[in-house]
């Protein structure tokens, strides 16, 4: 017995409070003979201490006795059962509506007149019991539900935790990225990456998943190491595409999929390479005419739809002013809803280009039209818009550590190593970032690994472009002309008949610094390189900005032979 | 809003008729629409009273296409409102399923 909140004997137990004492016979027996437990009261007070010490499971209570009547008693034992119910049923010899009303009013359930009839008294009896265990039944229901949110909803925000390790911001914290990030649950279904690349550019992937919260959210988990990791071996936009498309394509369910935008920045940021898959349209303002430059509509299936075959690997080259403004953004902007169930909309969003205003401005400007549409309304999807400012080579040594994650193992440090490369490896293969990933496992050369892309990277290009494709680099510095190179490029790499670019590494490690020379010989007929090299150093030549940049961070380099050959020479100390 | 669905009378076309709101509310009763497809017979989805689709229904018909057989899969969209066809073009769909 005791004051267990639950009575659970099987044997319900009854109160009758009654100040008669036949009164009380009677009822008593009428539920003994029904299966009750009968406990008596013959006052408001004794039954509000019957209660407190049994808890009984229904009670009959009679209104008119002395101490305490029936009202009161039945106000202060609904009080004390706060949340149980316990169902009391009233003893009246009276019929006035007023007084039955009071009955309701104080918490009385239902009424029993006299003469008593033991079919009517066990009909409501048990009436009322069914209506107590139901209600028992769905309050423990309700609790254990509730158990049960704070339970999932605590191991989420673990969850949460250890996601946030792998997929991580990135770069985005750099003074040219304006951002925000507005997920509609803990996780969030949009995905913002930006990565610092070995030769000083972003690299960033904005990418909207199916659905949102947790669901969506896992299939960050291997897009955000695939990028990371691509970057940081200086794959280009399409290379990393083709792979993160395969890997979705195999893991996530059939309607499940990812729409995305991955993009690159050369480390001028003059130069925009996009690859537009299932995102709204991106944007890009120009800061001088303070208005839209381009809008740039997604040609692409979204990641994770089609394989690779399939999927088309159009990459858009934008040339970008100083200053210009590129935005991207999810559909939580465009479908962001107000009260009447409007949508925000393309032309609402686009309106905030044309009010000429300066290009600092527009981030904030957006926003604030996007709120004020929305007004009260709560979010309904994750929202998310990214700003790049086309300015200010932002790389510096913080950044490049904050990426560089790798631990060097003991490696050789005097080693030489050829490599030849013929039409099927140009097509293929990526040297590049091969060799510089190679050649950075050298203790203590890691950090030059920019350096040392950009040095492979542009004698490995001109090698092919101009020394086996024969192709001229003043065609780039015409109107359109990076789309005409890029053409033509294409179109001589496929009709290549012979041709091919030898690669020799040698790597020499003295007390405190190394050198790494760098020799690239090409098939193509050469050129007047006396001549270039007076060009370049008067600043009159137009190779593009790769080779002066070369030739700074370079102890030496020559060219050899015809012109078909060049050798560099890199020269690096430890730092302490 | 539900979905209808109608059998033309030698039973090789079926029409698909989507609601207003077409989104991951309407994944079960879709998903019933083509359960025991036939997967030689021409499916017309019908937009003309849909005028919302979130993500979740662009994935509903790309389980539907790979229940039928991917490129195998005969499956029409017709009257789609100019918004709709438009998120269907942005995500490439048109090279999956036949939008008129």
């Amino acid at each position: 017995m005791g004051n267990s909140i639950e009575n659970d004997h099987l044997r319900k137990l009854a109160l009758v409070v009654d100040d008669d004492a036949v009164n009380r016979m009677i009822l008593e027996g009428m539920l003994s003979d029904s299966g009750y437990d009968v406990i008596t009261a013959e006052n408001g007070q004794q039954a509000i201490q019957q209660y407190v010490d049994h808890q009984p499971d229904v009670i009959l209570m009679d209104i008119m006795m002395p101490v305490m009547d029936g009202y009161q008693a039945t106000q202060q034992i609904k009080t004390l059962a706060g949340e149980r119910f316990v169902p009391i049923i009233f003893l009246t010899a009276v019929t006035d509506e007023d007084e039955l009303a009071r009955c309701v009013r104080v918490g009385g359930d239902d009424f029993l007149t006299k003469p008593y009839s033991k079919v009517i008294i066990m009909a409501k009896v048990e009436a009322m019991t069914r209506m107590s265990d139901l209600y028992a039944t769905t309050k423990r229901q309700r609790d254990e539900i509730d158990i049960h949110n704070e339970q999932m909803l605590a191991e989420q925000k673990v969850a949460k935790k250890i996601y946030s390790r792998v997929v991580h911001e990135g770069c985005l914290d750099t003074p040219n990225l304006k951002y925000i990030l507005s997920p509609l649950s803990i996780f969030n279904g949009d995905l913002l990456l930006a990565a610092c690349t070995p030769s000083g550019g972003l690299n960033i992937l904005l990418g909207d998943a199916t659905g949102h919260g947790l669901p969506a959210a896992i299939g960050a988990v291997p897009v955000s190491d695939l990028f990371y990791e691509l970057t940081e071996n200086g794959a280009t936009v399409d290379e990393i595409v083709l792979e993160i498309n395969s890997k979705l394509k195999n893991i996530l369910p059939p309607e499940f999929f990812f729409c995305a935008c991955v993009c690159n920045f050369s480390n001028d940021y003059r130069l925009f390479t996009m690859w537009h898959g299932g995102l709204p349209d991106v944007l890009i303002y120009s800061a001088e005419n303070k208005k839209l430059k381009h809008v740039v509509r997604s040609t692409n299936f979204p990641l994770g739809v089609v394989d690779n075959v399939q999927l088309k690997t159009d990459v858009h080259i934008f040339d970008l002013s100083k200053g210009d403004r590129v935005y991207l953004y999810s559909d939580g902007i465009t479908e962001a809803k107000n009260k009447e169930r409007e949508e925000f909309g393309e032309e609402r969003l686009l309106s905030c280009f044309e009010k000429g205003k300066s290009a600092d401005d527009l981030f904030d400007d957006i926003l604030e039209t996007v709120n004020d549409f929305r007004g009260d309304e709560e979010q309904s999807d994750d929202l998310t818009l990214l700003e790049i400012n086309a300015d200010v080579n932002v790389l510096n040594d913080e950044l490049l550590e904050k990426v560089v994650s790798t631990a060097t193992l003991p490696y050789p440090s005097n080693w030489n190593m050829n490599m030849m490369l013929n039409k099927r490896d140009f097509i293929e293969t990526n040297p590049v970032s091969i060799l510089t990933k190679f050649t950075t496992q050298v203790d203590g050369l890691m950090q030059h690994r920019e350096n040392i892309f950009i040095v492979l990277s542009e004698l490995y290009n001109n090698a092919l472009d101009h020394g086996v494709l024969g192709l001229d680099s003043k065609l780039k510095s015409e109107p359109d002309g990076f789309l005409t190179y890029i053409t033509l490029r294409q179109e001589r790499l496929t009709d290549l008949t012979d041709g091919h670019i030898v690669i020799s590494l040698e790597h020499k490690m003295g007390d405190n610094q190394g050198e790494l020379i760098i020799n690239i010989a090409d098939s193509g007929a050469g050129f007047d390189y006396g001549k270039q090299t007076f060009l370049m150093e008067n600043n009159m030549d137009n190779s593009g900005r790769g080779m002066p940049l070369v030739k700074s961070l370079c102890k030496e380099l020559e060219y050899l032979g015809e012109g078909n050959q060049v050798r560099a020479t890199y020269q690096w100390k430890k730092s302490s | 809003m539900a979905i209808t669905v109608t059998k033309s009378e030698d039973g090789r076309t079926i029409t698909i008729k989507l609601p207003g709101e077409f989104d991951f509310r309407a994944h079960k009763d879709f998903r019933e629409t083509h359960r025991d497809s036939d997967p030689g017979a021409q499916y017309i989805l019908d937009f003309a009273l849909t005028e919302h689709i979130d993500s979740s229904a662009l994935g509903m018909l790309l389980l539907m296409r790979e229940g039928l057989g991917n490129d195998d899969a005969k499956v029409k969209i017709i009257n789609c409102r100019p918004n709709i066809k438009k998120l269907l073009e942005m995500a490439s769909f048109h090279q999956l399923f036949e939008v008129a």
